[in-house]
């Protein structure tokens, strides 16, 4: 063979340029990839890395506690343990769980949630495997703990409501750190405090390499109520299988004693989140023990607008003192043949103003209520806060109606008559109130025109210390022509209790000075109800409200009760009575 | 002093001048080993082990790298067709007698020492085929090339079986690198490249599970974020996160706590960018290049065709690693399980690349010597 080495050199030298040129594209695609890896797409990977390796967590402030206003805590917080598993860090992510069962109460719904996250989240995060343990499961579990490497338990504190039911209309409940409804959601701005942050560093297995604490957490405000849990579970106790509402007001201040509404729900179960089916049994009960009848109930008042529509009467001088009316038992509007009925049928004869109230007669007050006209009484009565909030903090309250004459015509379109006028005068028709208003109305009359925004919230301490107080709240008084037509009108209420003919008689003796007006309202109509009184179904009965304060000079409790269905206003406020004043239970 | 000073210099630099040696390649190559020791050490909490473990590696390769560069280069010539044989019968015996690890059979344990020999075959197979072409009149006939391509099928077709597609891979390529350079026509490597994308389905079929899984995960790695796609992920954002400067020896969070895998052997590449940053990349791959390109600047300084063409198929073996690896970890092509050289935690691949450099400096020197 003959070699060439011209020609060999020619071929080699070329193929050798190649060669060159193939290093030099490979090196300029690797770094085209690398620019566009670190330079362009830095950002992106770096927050990635950290992410990999830094998690920022907060500190869960501590809830502030709520207390009555005697100091006793009705909401606190409560330890509570759960557990999370590193899969990486556990030996044998299957047997360490089926140990655990030995210690844990482990349901199949619990694991099968468990190994769902486990597929999607990475091999080195907490995975939580159950989130409430027993006090029992824990302490067990921390005994073998050397047995499960990657098996964490931390702790957590969660709401605990002392007064679980009694309280849940006020207090309502607390879900994952907020505050759901009640005060709790009203107040959750300063019950929250302010969470705190740390960041920690792990490894690639999950290890905690180390914390920084960037902020401290500041525990939340502590609330004192006005209310007195003692008398709120008590008047919550006497209750039992009754549908209503008791407001206990103390008219020199303002402050609500008790707000009861019942039934009631037990706001713990809520925080621990409640079941589907509980809670759908909770809202189809035809009771409503969901519903806060204290404050949103709109119930017609009845008779129990007497008092006050006596006042206007009195202060329009409309009537006076010595002005009777004859009450034949029913009621005719000049020129019309429709018959108002008393509710006594028989009619109660000659009445004046202090026979009407005691006697409750309904055609005395359709004959003033027809001379004052819609627009006197309904001014006179949204002085007493009818028709309005009363403007109580921090709660949501519903303001009624107070029917007015341009009100129908712009709610309903049609016009004002006189037939309405004399259902509002009993206080029947559109009239609506809610307990609260009642208690408040009734305050009023109590003070003589002295008019205080009722209260729920006494005072709040913050974590420092520093103390924030919720001063009385008095708005201008309802000063009246003549100061004795008050006690013209309460000396009348005294007797509804007292005098043997009075609505109230039932009350009984007792040994402090009380006034007092009755009220029954209808559910159905009148000539339905005579027709079926006996046999009528619970549902359809009539609900009995009564209004009363005590002493009756210098007043110390206003109480204000509706009772659904039965005629039991006037026991239940008696227990109320004897209870706050001479500490006796009827229990 | 001074003259005692001078008469001490000029003896070093006799004893340096009687030493066949190319200083700068030496310089560069173990520049890498050095880096390839730091970044040992900050990736692991077993750091000490690995890096005495690849200091001791990388005493034996210098030694040897001396030694290879010393024996006159007609010397491996003579060898190289029982080189050949020996290290394809290793390979036969790895599939008969080979230890397991990972789901491969490709460790030899002889004497107390693993080794892998189908490292071996970096060395062997363009030293054969150099043997083999330098024998035959250039352009090689069509004969001819058949006898090479079946050279290179042997050793190529019994890594496979082992599997180890990465190093089969780069025999072949470097083997096609020795067979363009001696003159393969135009007409056989574009054919030939053409027959292999045609022939791509049933290399998929042949493919193994995993390997198919590591194919779909390159193409799609968030189809598997926790599972195959992991690694590629973690690489990626080692890689990015490094940004243009780097994080700082010893301050890189994905390696030092673990979030990167393999961060001693295949990976390294990622420790080394999160650390040092784009700079730092630029500056590695000037110094591949650099040992690449000197080599290849040898074949032209020698006539002796079965030099260059050895010369030729080893630096492009050592740099189409490079390339791989490189293009690998940072999400350019599929994982295929390939080192960087000289800087991956191992002993097999380091020997190989130091021997087969010292065999290179050997090449260079003794025909500068000759012509002289």
């Amino acid at each position: 063979m003959f070699k060439h080495p011209t020609k060999d050199s020619k071929i080699f030298l070329s193929r050798w340029c190649w060669c060159l040129l193939w290093v030099v594209i490979s090196l300029l695609t690797l770094f085209a990839r690398l620019y566009y890896l670190q330079v362009k797409d830095h950002q992106f990977y770096l927050s990635l890395a950290q992410k990999n390796h830094l998690t920022l967590a907060s500190l869960v402030a501590k809830r502030g506690l709520i207390y009555d206003r005697n100091g006793v805590l009705l909401a606190d917080n409560q330890a509570i343990f759960r557990m999370d598993i590193i899969p990486r860090q556990t030996d044998g992510l299957k047997d360490t769980i089926q140990r655990l069962g030995h210690f844990i109460q482990l349901d199949a719904q619990q694991i099968q949630s468990f190994y769902k996250r486990v597929g999607k989240q990475a091999a080195f995060h907490k995975i939580p495997l159950k989130l409430r343990l027993e006090n029992q499961e824990v302490a067990e579990f921390i005994v073998n703990q050397e047995n499960f490497p990657g098996v964490y338990l931390s702790s957590s504190l969660t709401r605990h409501y002392r007064y679980d039911d009694a309280l849940a209309h006020i207090i309502g409940y607390v879900q994952s750190g907020v505050g759901k409804s009640g005060l709790e959601k009203r107040l959750n701005a300063w019950l929250r405090g302010k969470n705190g942050l740390k960041q920690t560093e792990n490894n690639a297995t999950g290890k905690m390499l180390h914390t920084q604490v960037h902020t401290l957490p500041t525990a939340g405000y502590d609330v004192y109520l006005s209310i007195d849990v003692k008398l709120q579970a008590f008047i919550h106790r006497i209750m039992k299988g009754l549908q209503g509402a008791v407001v206990v007001m103390n008219p020199r201040n303002g402050d609500i004693l008790a707000l009861v509404s019942h039934p009631s729900y037990h706001a713990n179960p809520f925080v621990q989140g409640i079941d589907s089916n509980t809670l759908n049994m909770l809202q189809k009960r035809s009771d409503r023990p969901l519903f806060n009848r204290a404050l949103n109930g709109q119930f017609p008042l009845g008779s129990l607008v007497k008092p006050f529509e006596a006042i206007v009467a009195l202060d329009q001088d409309v009537i006076d003192v010595e002005s009777t009316i004859y009450d034949p038992g029913y009621f005719q509007l000049p020129n019309s043949k429709h018959i108002y009925h008393d509710w006594n049928p028989r009619g109660h004869g000659w009445v004046n103003i202090r026979k009407a109230l005691t006697e409750s007669s309904d055609t005395f007050f359709y004959t003033v209520g027809t001379k004052l006209g819609i627009n006197r009484l309904s001014c006179g009565l949204e002085k007493f806060g009818f028709g309005q909030a009363t403007g109580m903090q921090f709660m949501q309250e519903s303001a009624g109606l107070l029917p007015k004459r341009n009100w129908k015509q712009a709610a309903l379109g049609e016009a004002w008559y006189p037939g309405d006028t004399v259902n509002t005068s009993i206080g029947q028709g559109y009239f609506l109130v809610t307990p609260l208003q009642l208690a408040y109305a009734t305050s009023i009359l109590a003070n003589r025109g002295e008019r205080i925004t009722p209260r729920l919230i006494l005072k709040m301490q913050s974590a420092e210390g520093q103390w924030y107080t919720q001063d009385i709240q008095k708005r201008d008084p309802l000063i009246l022509k003549d100061r004795d037509t008050w006690e013209t009108v309460i000396h009348a209420l005294q007797a509804v209790i007292s005098h043997p003919h009075g609505t109230g008689h039932r009350f009984g003796r007792v040994p402090y000075s009380i006034a007092a007006k009755t009220g029954t309202v209808q559910v159905v109509g009148r000539t339905y109800k005579w027709k079926l009184s006996d046999t009528l179904p619970k549902h359809l009965q009539n609900h009995s409200l009564l209004i009363a304060f005590s002493p009756t000079n210098k007043p110390k409790i206003v109480v204000a009760t509706i009772i659904e269905h039965a005629p039991r206003a006037i026991s239940i406020t008696r227990c109320v009575m004897d209870y706050y004043l001479l500490g006796k239970s009827c229990l | 002093m001074s003259r005692y000073l001078s008469t001490s210099l000029s003896r070093l630099y006799n004893f340096l001048s009687v030493i066949k040696m190319d200083w700068p390649l030496w310089f560069a190559i173990s520049l890498l080993n050095i880096i390839g020791i730091a970044l040992l050490y900050s990736g692991s909490d077993y750091a000490w082990l690995l890096v005495k473990r690849q200091c001791l590696h990388i005493f034996l390769g210098q030694c040897l790298f001396f030694i290879a560069a010393q024996i006159h280069p007609s010397h491996y010539e003579r060898w190289a067709p029982y080189f050949y044989i020996l290290s394809l019968f290793l390979l036969m015996l790895v599939l008969l007698f080979g230890t397991m690890s990972k789901g491969a059979q490709r460790w030899l344990t002889l004497l107390g020492f693993k080794f892998q020999p189908s490292e071996l075959l970096k060395l062997s197979t363009p030293l054969m085929l150099a043997w083999y072409l330098h024998r035959c009149h250039v352009p090689a006939k069509l004969k001819e090339n058949g006898v090479a391509i079946v050279m290179i099928a042997l050793p190529v077709l019994l890594i496979i079986k082992q599997p180890d597609l990465g190093t089969s891979i780069m025999i072949a390529l470097s083997a096609l690198f020795v067979l363009v350079l001696a003159g393969l026509s135009w007409y056989f490597i574009v054919s030939g490249i053409v027959l292999a994308f045609l022939s791509l389905p049933f290399v998929w079929h042949g493919l193994h599970a995993y390997q198919r899984q590591r194919l779909l995960t390159f193409l799609q790695p968030d189809r598997d974020p926790l599972g195959q796609g992991y690694h590629i992920i973690q690489s990626k954002i080692a890689i990015g996160s490094g940004g243009l400067l780097g994080r700082g020896w010893l301050h890189s969070t994905q390696s030092e706590l673990h979030f990167l895998p393999e961060h001693a052997t295949d990976f390294i590449f990622a420790v080394f960018s999160e650390q040092f940053g784009l700079l730092g990349n630029i500056l590695l791959l000037m110094l591949f290049s650099f040992i690449t390109i000197r080599s290849l600047r040898f074949s032209l300084q020698t006539e002796n065709l079965f030099f260059r063409l050895f010369i030729i198929g080893v630096s492009l073996i050592f740099f189409t690693s490079v390339c791989i690896n490189i293009a690998m970890v940072s999400g350019l092509l599929p994982i295929v399980g390939i080192p960087l050289p000289l800087i991956s935690y191992g002993g097999s691949a380091l020997l190989t690349y130091m021997i087969g450099f010292g065999i290179i400096v050997a090449m260079a020197s003794h025909s500068k010597n000759r012509r002289c």
